[in-house]
C-alpha cells in the first residue's frame, strides 16, 4: 500500500498531470495485488470508468458555455447586472458578483465563469480605478458560485458515482450558491469605504434595468430552461444539457448570428478538448478506485475518521478539512473521484442525508479552487490578466473565509440546504 | 540528439496529425449531440420508443472524449503540479519535463498494448444495441493510447530540443 501512495504522491508533488499519475498509481497498484495477471483489467477499468450515462450532461453543459461565450452573451448579462447593482459603491464588484450567479446558471465549471469575467469585468473595473488585485479577488470569489449554483459538473460527477440525485444537487446548490454571493456583497460593501471603490457616474434606473433585461432576456432565458427542466422533473439533467446547446446553437446562428460554421468547429474542438482531460482523470481514476476498494481503504479512512470521534459535527469538520487540505493540492475532479466513494458513506453513517452530504463535498472543493498553492481558478485569472499571484492572494483571503464559513453553515445546517429540494421535489 | 531538421520535420509530423485528430473529435462531439437531440426529440415528440440512442451515445461519448487525449497531450493541456518544477532553473526544468514525458509515455504505450488485448476480447462480447459486438467501443482506449504515445513523443522531442523561436511553453 505504501508503494502506490509514494508512487502517487511522488509523481504528484513532481508535476506529473495529474490524469497520467491515476493510471501509473493505478497500474502499480494492480500489480502489487495480482502482479501480471491483473494487468488486463486496467484498460478495462479505463473504459468502464467512462461508461456511464449521466456524465454526457458534461460536454453538453461546456458546450453551451463556451458557445455563450463565442457569442458575445457574457457581456449582455454583465450589462443586466450592472444595470441592478452597478449603482453601489464599488458597483462593478457588485455586478461581478450578481453576473456570476446568473452565468452559475449556464455554466457548470468555476474556470469558465473565472475566464470569461476575467476577460472582460477585471480590465473594465481596472479602467474605473479599482486595483487590478482586488479585481482579480472578485473575480474569483465570484466563480465559486459558478459550480455551486446548477449546473455543476463536480455535482454530475459526485451524483453518477454514488447513485445520487443529481436533479436534488441542483436544487440543493442554489441556496447555498446565492448566500455566497450575498456574503461577498455584504463584504464588498463593508470595505467600500475604506478601500475607497469608485462609484459609477450611472445612478439606478428604472429604465435601464428594463432596457437590459429586454436586450439580454433571451440569453436570460437559459438559466431559466435548464434550471426548470431538471428541477420540475420534466428532463433530465443530460437532456437539459442538450437542449441548452441546441438552445445556445439557435441564439448564436440565428438570433445574434455571431457563429461562423468555423466558430462552430472551434467550439466542438474545444469541448472535446476540456471533456477529454476531465475524462482521462476520470478513466485513469477508475483503476485506481479499484485497487483502493480491494485494499478496503474507504473502511480503514472511515474507521480512522469514527476514532477520532463519533460526534457528527467533529466527522462533518474534519471531512471539510480534508477535503479542503487535499483540494489545495489536487485537481478537483480528481479529488472528487477518489474521495467520494470514501466520504459517502462516511457521511452515512453518521446519518448525513446524501444530497446534502454530496453538496457540501462539492461545496469544500470549489473552495479550494481559489486556494493556493493550486487554486484553478487562481492560475486562470494569473494568465489572463497577467497579476501577481501573492497580490491576489492578499486582497482574496477575506473571500476565502467567508465562504468557508457559509461551507460549515451549510455543512451544519441541513435544513437550509434541503430547503430547496424538499420544496420543488418534495424530497 | 536528432538534428534540427528531423525535430522540425516531426513537430510538422505532429502538427499535421493533430489537425486531423481535432477533426474527427469535432465530427464525434456532433455526432454525439444529433444522437441526443434525436432522442430527446423522439422521446417527447415521436414517441418511437427507441432504446439504442443512450448507449450509442455513451460510446460515441467514450471516443470523443479519448480521442481529445492525445490532442490534450500535443497542447499540453493535461496539467500538474508545478510547484516544484517552477522553483527548478530552467536547465533542470527541461530535463525534468522529460523524465515526467517519458513516465506518462510508458503509461500510454501499456494501455495501447493491453487495450489492443480487451478489443480483441471484445469479439465474444456483445453490446445490447444491433446485435454489435464490442469491438470498436473498446478499440476506443487502444487507439487513445498509441495516438498520445505518439504526440507525447513529438512534444517530449520537440521541446527538450527547440529550435529558435519555437519554445513551447
Amino acid at each position: 500500500m505504501t508503494l502506490v501512495a509514494i508512487i502517487f504522491f511522488g509523481l504528484m508533488l513532481v508535476g506529473l498531470p495529474i490524469g497520467y499519475v491515476l493510471g501509473v498509481a493505478g497500474v502499480a497498484g494492480l500489480v502489487q495485488v495480482g502482479g501480471q495477471n491483473f494487468l488486463a483489467m486496467a484498460p478495462k477499468r479505463f473504459f468502464e470508468g467512462l461508461d456511464l450515462f449521466t456524465f454526457m450532461a458534461m460536454p453538453f453543459f461546456i458546450m453551451a458555455g463556451e458557445i455563450m461565450n463565442r457569442t458575445g452573451i457574457t457581456n449582455k448579462i454583465v450589462d443586466f447586472a450592472d444595470s441592478l447593482v452597478g449603482y453601489m459603491r464599488g458597483g462593478l464588484a457588485h455586478t461581478n458578483m450578481v453576473a456570476s450567479v446568473i452565468f452559475a446558471g449556464m455554466t457548470g465549471a468555476a474556470v469558465s465563469d473565472t475566464a470569461a469575467f476575467g476577460n472582460t469585468l477585471v480590465p473594465a473595473m481596472v479602467k474605473q480605478g479599482y486595483t487590478r488585485s482586488f479585481s482579480c479577488a472578485v473575480t474569483v470569489a465570484g466563480s465559486i458560485i459558478g459550480p455551486t449554483i446548477p449546473p455543476s459538473n463536480l455535482m454530475i460527477i459526485y451524483g453518477s458515482l454514488m447513485g445520487v440525485s443529481i436533479a436534488g444537487m441542483f436544487a440543493a446548490g442554489i441556496l447555498p450558491g446565492l448566500l455566497i454571493c450575498a456574503v461577498c456583497m455584504t463584504y464588498i460593501v463593508a470595505v467600500g469605504k475604506r478601500k475607497n471603490l469608485p462609484i459609477s457616474d450611472q445612478g439606478f434606473s428604472l429604465r435601464r434595468i428594463a432596457a437590459s433585461f429586454k436586450s439580454s432576456f433571451l440569453a436570460l432565458l437559459m438559466p431559466a430552461i435548464i434550471l426548470g427542466g431538471i428541477i420540475f422533473g420534466i428532463v433530465t439533467p443530460t437532456e437539459a444539457a442538450a437542449i441548452a446547446v441546441a438552445y445556445a446553437f439557435f441564439l448564436g446562428v440565428f438570433v445574434y448570428r455571431s457563429l461562423s460554421f468555423d466558430a462552430i468547429v472551434q467550439t466542438l474542438i474545444r469541448t472535446s478538448i476540456i471533456t477529454g482531460v476531465v475524462f482521462l482523470i476520470i478513466a485513469s481514476a477508475s483503476i485506481l478506485s479499484w485497487w483502493m476498494t480491494f485494499m478496503q481503504i474507504p473502511q480503514s479512512i472511515a474507521k480512522l475518521f469514527l476514532s477520532i470521534s463519533r460526534n457528527p459535527q467533529v466527522v462533518i469538520a474534519l471531512i471539510l478539512c480534508l477535503l479542503m487540505i487535499i483540494g489545495m493540492f489536487m485537481d478537483i475532479n480528481a479529488a472528487l473521484i477518489i474521495l467520494a466513494p470514501v466520504l459517502g458513506p462516511l457521511t452515512q453513517t453518521i446519518g448525513m442525508d446524501p444530497v446534502h452530504a454530496g453538496v457540501m463535498i462539492v461545496l469544500a472543493l470549489n473552495i479550494s479552487l481559489m486556494t493556493p498553492p493550486v487554486g484553478a481558478c487562481l492560475f486562470v485569472i494569473c494568465s489572463i490578466t497577467g497579476e501577481r499571484l501573492e497580490a491576489i492572494a492578499k486582497e482574496l483571503w477575506p473571500f476565502i473565509l467567508l465562504e468557508t464559513a457559509v461551507l460549515f453553515l451549510i455543512a451544519f445546517w441541513p435544513t437550509f440546504t434541503l430547503f430547496m429540494p424538499r420544496l420543488l421535489l418534495g424530497k | 540528439m536528432m538534428s534540427a531538421t528531423a525535430i522540425t520535420r516531426l513537430d510538422a509530423f505532429g502538427g499535421r496529425l493533430n489537425w486531423v485528430v481535432e477533426r474527427f473529435c469535432a465530427l464525434l462531439m456532433a455526432a454525439l449531440v444529433m444522437v441526443i437531440w434525436f432522442e430527446v426529440f423522439q422521446r417527447y415528440a415521436l414517441r418511437l420508443g427507441f432504446t439504442w440512442g443512450e448507449e450509442l451515445s455513451r460510446y460515441i461519448m467514450i471516443w470523443a472524449a479519448l480521442m481529445a487525449v492525445p490532442v490534450g497531450a500535443y497542447r499540453r493541456e493535461h496539467i500538474g503540479l508545478e510547484l516544484i518544477r517552477n522553483a527548478l532553473p530552467a536547465a533542470q526544468r527541461r530535463y525534468l519535463r522529460l523524465v515526467l514525458d517519458i513516465i506518462g509515455l510508458a503509461f500510454f504505450v501499456f494501455l495501447t498494448v493491453y487495450g489492443i488485448g480487451m478489443a480483441a476480447s471484445g469479439k465474444t462480447q456483445y453490446a445490447t444495441i444491433f446485435g454489435m459486438n464490442m469491438v470498436v467501443p473498446f478499440a476506443s482506449v487502444p487507439l487513445c493510447g498509441a495516438l498520445t504515445s505518439i504526440q507525447l513523443v513529438v512534444t517530449m522531442l520537440r521541446d527538450f530540443a527547440p529550435r529558435e523561436g519555437a519554445e513551447a511553453s
